[in-house]
């Protein structure tokens, strides 16, 4: 079930009451019992493989704790990624193999393997992976408790589309069960009222800008394409963010903490640090489990160079397989490579003009160069198929429409002139408080140290302005959260 | 405390918002309704047709009729069962009199979910709204009709004047719908030339029998003409049997002689305008009569709907100033609560609907003059020769002011005022 949805708000508020009135010895089992049913809501049949990825890696963390042996690690790891790669690869794969075999001429069959992807496959078997490789390496002990561990695995609130839980944060957490705490509720409920005001305010609102014109490049071109590809950066960000931020006041009013899995990415200065504030619970998957067992920055700028491009290529095919996704991540990787060599040059180039690294204007204009290469990146993450993708980059450059900036044709794409404004505005209001963020100020806590009359008004006029500018019910179908697909 | 005093604050801006954004069409007919502690001893019920069909007004001026008008467009016998149910569990909640009639026109079914949402969006959520938005929404459309809200928060963009001052229906669930229309398809006029009723209709006719039956209600089916579906045509015919078989009145006006021209009292090919809305409701009110519904013009509350009948005269003469063209002004003119001074030049009367319309307003009561070619029109206002077409219009009661004044141009087919 999505999170909005009419069944998440009756399922959530009846799995909040019973943990808290249970007694503590069943809390967990209840939570469990609520995951799996939670999970249950997409396709009853593939619990089977929740429970056989649970059942898997627990068994091999507590045999890896007393034979830690290489060969046992890779064999669990291989069960995983092994499912995970028929049911996420496999066609993308055979496509591709068909591909080279008639390049070469081999005969080979077209093959349709009609697999429906598992939701949140990728994320349950990269957190039960992390969990196993940590065991191996003896940062933490294997769990004893399969319940407390399937629940780890399972927790409904991250299960389909992250935060990607370690281990030493969620497992630690769940030792311990929580009382009722009124404090945590309102944290958790402030959470969940801005992650539905970044999803259903800006991120729906900013698909149907999206998804007309990149539905009908044919029609639209030059600008229409830019501006599509601006208000997909915001789309993509705050649908993600959007989940994850009610994930974690989910399980904030449960008693538990879920990592921050985005740190105000678009006031990065630099790819690379784009990378630490975005889906910070993947990256620093990626980081410790691949980057750092590749040898990390140690080996020398070569390497360091490869490193990058081989954790970026490899994420580009978690996110998706296609290769419009490797494309994404190459090019993630290759400006962070860049980065990298032109370390040097661009001192020089700072000191030659006078221009200070830490003033105003260099930070400003190293926000906007990201923002400009993380967005070029998002382009071939939205488009459909590498090929059409050049084509559609041709008319970017070939479409000259500067008009549609005075005029009112961006209002004819999806958005009248009102929700236009309004899409613009709250995009404007997210970037007040990422900038916020970024100099360590945390508004949600700033209105819970308010008077009460505040608080209510931003408790009710929150959740009224959620409900009548979000877009949701109606002739509307509600979108999937888009992380939910990797 | 402070959590409760929020959850307090976001309902009643919940609640507040929850009525600014609705659609607006129920609450607009049916406030009325709502509002009203008249006891209506007639309810009707059925589509558009029976909106435009039946003037509550004129039935209890000519006959000392009090009823209201259920009707909805575009919902048929299944919202009417429902919209029923619900106007009778209200009255029996409030401790008033129930009616002693329901009149039901027959006319089709399988209402469209945004049809039902004009009907009930005002209506609280209550056990037959749940029931009716369960059986009769489209899939997955239930509960947007239960709870409209979900649907409507996104006409933030679209609000307008009438949704923070809703311009309530005061003429008993009657609209009036200015136009002049010719038939488009066959007209069945023969009570013998049946087909099937089709889908679920007749069950839900046997569900508000059972309905009236269980509050001693007296149930009479009516259709009201149109010229369009011959197959809906047939299909009424078929009710003269199962008016028998259940012992129920039934009178298919299409088989009735009842003064109607299809060439010039309907709006359009479905609805009547307010003149054969007039013919309509004369013919129903000699029925009702007939089958003893109570003359209350004697009664304390006659001065009231008398008073109602004044401001609906008032309401017709206004609506003159905004017609703009010859043929419905002139349709407009019919009304026998006006008197009109007519000048026409004769080439006019070429057309077949204003020669109609022309001819019946010779009945002594207003003056026309038909203008010969060559000659010039005299309009009051002074410009001698420019118009085709000049009225003067008059209260019936009130002669000595004009109500609507004006002159309209004929160019090529092209009527409008000037």
């Amino acid at each position: 079930m999505l999170f909005n949805s009419w069944q998440y708000l009756i399922f959530y508020p009846v799995v909040v009451l019973a943990y808290f009135l249970l007694p503590k010895k069943l809390k967990n089992l209840w939570l469990l019992g609520a995951s799996y049913y939670f999970y249950m809501g997409w396709n009853a049949r593939y619990i089977v493989l929740l429970l056989f990825t649970t059942i898997v890696t627990y068994a091999g963390s507590r045999i890896l704790e007393r034979h830690r042996k290489g060969w046992i690690l890779l064999l669990t790891v291989a069960v995983n990624f092994g499912i995970l790669f028929y049911f996420k690869y496999a066609q993308f794969a055979w496509n591709n193999l068909a591909l080279l075999c008639k390049m070469a001429r081999i005969p080979l069959r077209d093959r349709s393997f009609d697999i429906l992807l598992p939701v949140g496959i990728s994320f349950f078997t990269f957190q039960a992976v992390g969990y196993t490789i940590d065991v191996y390496r003896g940062e933490i002990s294997a769990e004893k408790n399969f319940l407390k561990y399937a629940l780890f695995v399972a927790f409904f609130p991250q299960l389909v589309a992250g935060p990607i839980e370690r281990s030493r944060n969620l497992l630690k957490q769940l030792n311990k069960t929580y009382p009722f705490s009124y404090d945590r509720m309102r944290e958790g409920l402030l959470l969940m009222l801005w992650g539905f005001f970044l999803k259903l305010v800006i991120a729906d609102r900013a698909a149907l800008f999206v998804d007309t014109v990149f539905g009908d490049t044919g029609k639209y071109g030059g600008l229409y394409i830019v501006a599509a590809c601006v208000f997909f950066a915001f789309q993509i960000y705050c649908d993600f963010s959007g989940y994850s931020i009610i994930a974690m006041g989910s399980a904030r009013i449960l008693g538990l903490e879920l990592m921050d899995n985005f740190h105000a990415p678009y006031f990065s200065k630099s790819v690379g640090e784009f990378w630490r504030r975005w889906h910070i619970s993947l990256s620093s998957w990626f980081r410790d489990y691949l980057y750092f067992p590749l040898g990390g920055s140690r080996k020398g700028q070569m390497r360091t160079c490869w490193n990058l491009m081989a954790v970026f290529l490899i994420s580009g095919l978690w996110h998706g397989a296609a290769w419009t996704y490797i494309v994404w991540g190459g090019l993630n990787g290759f400006f962070q490579v860049m980065e990298r060599m032109t370390k040097g040059l661009r001192k020089w180039i700072r000191e030659l003009f006078c221009i200070r690294e830490n003033g105003f204007s260099h930070k400003l204009f190293s926000v906007l160069v990201t923002f400009f290469l993380v967005d070029f990146t998002w382009f071939f993450f939205r488009i459909k198929g590498l090929r059409s993708s050049f084509s559609v980059l041709k008319r970017v450059v070939t479409g000259w429409n500067p008009w549609i900036l005075v005029d009112e044709s961006l209002f004819q794409c999806g958005l009248n002139r009102k929700n236009f404004y309004l899409l613009v505005f709250s995009i404007g209001v997210l970037m007040a408080a990422d900038y916020g963020k970024s100099r360590g100020i945390c508004i949600r806590k700033r209105v819970l140290e308010q008077d009460f009359w505040f608080r209510w008004l931003v408790f009710a006029g929150g959740a009224l302005f959620v409900l009548i500018f979000g877009i949701w019910g109606g002739t509307y179908d509600a979108k999937s959260f888009i992380y939910f697909q990797f | 405390m402070s959590a409760g005093m929020a959850v307090l604050l976001f309902a009643g801006g919940l609640f507040y918002c929850n009525k600014l954004l609705a659609n607006k069409q129920s609450i607009q007919k049916y406030e009325q309704y709502f509002q009203t502690d008249k006891q209506f001893d007639v309810l009707f019920v059925g589509s558009s047709h029976v909106i435009n069909g039946v003037s509550p007004l004129d039935l209890f001026r000519d006959y000392g009729i009090a009823s209201f008008n259920l009707s909805m467009h575009g919902n048929y016998v299944k919202s009417g069962y429902f919209l029923l149910k619900e106007a009778l569990e209200r009255l029996q909640k409030e401790g008033r009199n129930l009616p002693k009639m329901v009149v039901l026109d027959v006319y089709a079914d399988g209402e469209g979910t945004s049809n039902l949402h004009n009907a009930w969006d005002s209506f609280a959520l209550s056990g037959t709204k749940k029931e009716m938005a369960k059986e009769l929404a489209e899939d997955g459309k239930s509960m947007e009709l239960m709870m409209p809200f979900s649907l409507y928060h996104s006409r933030w963009s679209e609000l307008k004047k009438n949704d923070f001052e809703p311009n309530i229906n005061q003429l008993y669930g009657v609209e009036l719908r200015y136009g002049v229309a010719y038939p488009n398809s066959e007209i069945v006029r023969n009570p013998e030339d049946k087909k099937e009723i089709q889908g679920e209709k007749l069950s839900y006719v046997d569900k508000i029998k059972s309905l009236c039956e269980s509050c001693g209600i007296t149930l009479v089916l009516i259709h009201i003409p149109y010229s369009y579906s011959p197959d809906w045509q047939r299909e009424a015919n078929s009710f003269y049997e199962y008016a028998k078989e259940n012992q129920l009145c039934y009178v298919n006006y299409m088989n009735e002689d009842i003064g109607l021209d299809f060439d010039i009292d309907f709006f359009d090919q479905g609805h009547l305008n307010p003149v054969g809305m007039r013919k309509m409701t004369r013919e129903v009110g000699k029925l009702l009569w007939d089958l003893g519904v109570k003359d209350k013009r004697q009664e304390a509350e006659a001065g009231e709907w008398e008073k109602e009948y004044e401001e609906f005269i008032d309401y017709r003469a206004k609506r003159l100033k905004d017609i703009t063209q010859a043929k419905i002004y002139l349709m407009s003119l019919q009304d026998p609560d006006l008197i009109s001074v007519v000048q026409v030049k004769r080439k006019l009367l070429e057309d077949v609907q204003i020669a109609k319309l022309i001819e019946r307003l010779k009945d002594g009561k207003n003056e026309v003059m038909v203008v010969e070619e060559g000659d010039k029109l005299l309009p009051s206002d002074g410009k001698e020769g420019e118009y085709d077409l000049y009225c003067v219009v008059h209260k019936k009661e009130d002669m000595g002011s004009v109500a609507d004044s004006g002159g309209f141009v004929w160019e090529e087919g092209v009527n409008r005022r000037k």
